[in-house]
């Protein structure tokens, strides 16, 4: 395992803390009626995306899932830029034209995903496939949840990875639940990585609860996939804490005892405790860490909210490249 | 000049792009050593070797999803889907990634590749998986480029222009043409796209016709001819984004609108250019649109009643006259 100094235990931390405070802050804004992007929060599963992409370099290849909030942060977008994304302002990074959650910013190495669940999978087949052609050393991060693991395009992704051996991590969030629907409806198998085998690459398991073991694993798989013995299938068990969207919840469905049962498994407040033991980080550094982001979120809903929206002119901006005349308008 | 098929004008066009640029790479269902299902590709790998000619499995989905992703990354893939018919398989990557990507990334990042896919019937009973027109599937959806040409000159700058271009290209070749031959000029050139070509000028009746049937109607306009009946033959060559000046210049000539192709009737590109001249030509026309089309069933595997399906000469023809005798 590659060595994790203080300061990146530190920055573990303070990513998960800053996506929790920004989808808490999100949530408010949302009941507000100040923001109406449709929140599908990531509350619960925070480590997966902070010990995932804390792992890559920055050169390498980010392709997000709807609740990989934290890998944009990690992967270094900022605070104020997320939110004038959340705005769905036209100076944002998705220029009000794309979620939030799955936007594309190139300068960053982020692509583009989509709504639909699942069917980026490819995508990052086929970015995988660039660096392999173009002998760039990047390594390709494909987030995604149990819910696209039935998808045909799961299948087909994880196949032409292994077949041309390309340097990919498929990351499963196995979250138990698409939308209502619990993982023993989905599928007969408890662990979505037994799949692994039947596609010829290696499968790894982590406790999604578990910053550290995200990490870790993590890098064995981009160690693996840059030095050219091709794709991973890593599975991260964990729990989103709030419903699937803000639209319409679905907690009822869910068991109670389940739900306070990963609710003692919070990533964040597990790490703390082996900060606190380790005595990296005082309960009085947290209330200070915790204040900061505040105000900043604070001065990220001020910035966002004075930004310019989207006039009429740019519904028709950019869908073809310039070599085009406007059509039917 | 010189006259080569349409399957070798593709292939020149591919290596010519392949040569030029390194970004450039094929892949698709058995193209490598094989050559592909209509032998288009034949010889590339021997040249260009197996990472710029990548034989992939049976996954029309993630063909065109990795080639959006390579694109996303800067490469400029050129996929095959060996049937125009699989390409629905691949739909959703065309139509809700490929197509809105320059859109959802707000101008800052592109998906320039090409899915090149045999089009239409062959006359020879391949059935109803294997012989269909579906362009008015793409013509429907804004960002994505629509090409169709009809000869081997016009395939070959057309590809080339798909391979360079910053859009998503669907790029459709129909399979009766694959295999005649025409002139090519020499050297290297490109078409642009959103630019008819008059095939043929002429002045009672302005026929727009797509694909092979550009071919039929030509035949005909030769016959008619001799009787003194003139057709202006107008092929659109990319039917998305189209070229309605050039069809509207020619009404305004004619006075009278013809179109023809290969596909079911509703819904279908010939609806759409008639749409334009009802909406944009109707105080020139003196006479109504007619659309020759196929009709609204699925194409059958019987060779005999496939002939029934595709418009002949005889339809065609007992078309224009009619149209001529209104009154």
């Amino acid at each position: 395992m590659q060595h994790l100094t203080n300061d990146d235990l530190l920055r573990l931390h303070y990513f998960m803390l800053l996506t929790r405070m920004f989808e808490n802050k999100m949530g408010q804004l949302f009941q507000e009626g100040r923001i109406d992007e449709n929140l599908h929060r990531s509350l619960g599963q925070e480590a997966v995306g902070v010990g995932v992409t804390y792992a890559l370099k920055e050169k390498d290849v980010l392709l997000p899932s709807l609740r990989t909030r934290s890998a944009y942060f990690v992967k270094g977008v900022d605070l104020k830029s997320m939110m004038a994304a959340v705005y769905g302002k036209k100076t944002a990074p998705n220029a009000g034209k794309e979620s939030s959650h799955h936007m594309g910013i190139p300068e960053l190495g982020i692509v583009l995903t989509t709504g639909l669940i699942g069917s980026h999978l490819p995508l990052a087949a086929g970015s995988a496939l660039a660096a392999k052609l173009q002998k760039s050393g990047q390594v390709s991060v494909c987030f995604f949840g149990d819910g696209a693991s039935s998808r045909g395009d799961f299948h087909e992704a994880l196949n032409f990875s292994s077949v041309f051996n390309l340097p990919v991590i498929f990351v499963c969030e196995n979250n138990r639940y698409a939308w209502s629907t619990p993982l023993s409806v989905q599928t007969k198998v408890e662990d979505i990585v037994s799949r692994a085998q039947g596609y010829g690459m290696l499968g790894l398991k982590a406790d999604g609860q578990n910053v550290l073991d995200v990490y870790e694993k993590t890098i064995e798989a981009i160690e693996r996939a840059r030095s050219g013995n091709g794709p991973t299938l890593l599975e991260c068990k964990t729990y989103r804490f709030a419903g699937h969207s803000e639209m319409r919840d679905w907690d009822s469905g869910r068991p109670k005892d389940e739900l306070e049962l990963w609710r003692s498994r919070d990533p964040i407040a597990l790490f703390e405790k082996i900060l606190y033991e380790r005595d990296i980080l005082t309960a009085g550094q947290r209330v200070e860490i915790e204040g900061k982001i505040a105000a900043e979120l604070d001065a990220a809903v001020k910035f966002a909210e004075q930004l310019d929206d989207l006039n009429e002119t740019d519904l028709l901006q950019d869908i073809y490249s310039d070599a085009f005349e406007r059509i039917n308008v | 000049m010189k006259s080569i098929s349409y399957v070798e004008a593709l292939r020149l066009a591919l290596e010519e792009e392949m040569q030029r640029d390194p970004k450039v790479f094929v892949m698709g269902e058995d193209i490598g050593k094989f050559g592909g299902c209509f032998t288009v590709t034949k010889g590339l790998y021997e040249k260009f070797g197996k990472d710029r000619v990548l034989d992939t499995p049976l996954c029309e989905t993630t063909i065109v999803g990795a080639a959006i992703g390579a694109a996303f990354m800067g490469m400029r893939p050129v996929c095959e889907i060996m049937f125009c018919d699989e390409i629905v398989i691949a739909m959703d990557q065309i139509v809700n990634s490929a197509a809105k990507a320059r859109y959802l990334y707000g101008g800052k990042n592109c998906a320039p590749l090409v899915i090149r896919t045999a089009h239409g019937g062959t006359g020879r009973g391949i059935g109803p998986h294997h012989s269909q027109a579906l362009e008015a599937l793409f013509t429907h959806i804004p960002g994505l480029v629509v090409v169709m040409p009809s000869c081997p000159a016009d395939a070959k700058g057309l590809l080339k222009s798909a391979i360079r271009s910053d859009d998503p290209v669907i790029f459709l070749e129909p399979k009766r043409l694959y295999f005649q031959k025409g002139q090519v000029p020499d050297g290297e050139y490109l078409i642009p796209f959103q630019k008819a070509d008059i095939k043929r000028a002429g002045n009672d009746v302005t026929v727009v016709a797509t694909g092979f049937m550009v071919n039929k109607v030509l035949q005909i306009a030769d016959k008619l001819a001799d009787k003194q009946i003139s057709l202006e033959v107008i092929d659109p060559r990319t039917l998305m984004p189209l070229d309605k000046a050039a069809i509207i210049k020619s009404v305004e000539k004619t006075k009278r609108l013809v179109i023809v192709e290969e596909a079911c009737k509703t819904g279908s590109f010939s609806a759409e250019v008639a749409a334009i001249a009802a909406e944009e030509a109707f105080e020139h026309l003196i006479a109504p649109v007619i659309r020759i089309t196929g009709p609204d069933a699925p194409i059958p595997a019987s060779k005999k009643l496939e002939s029934k399906f595709f418009p002949d000469e005889n339809r065609i023809s007992k078309a224009l006259y009619s149209l001529l005798n209104y009154e």
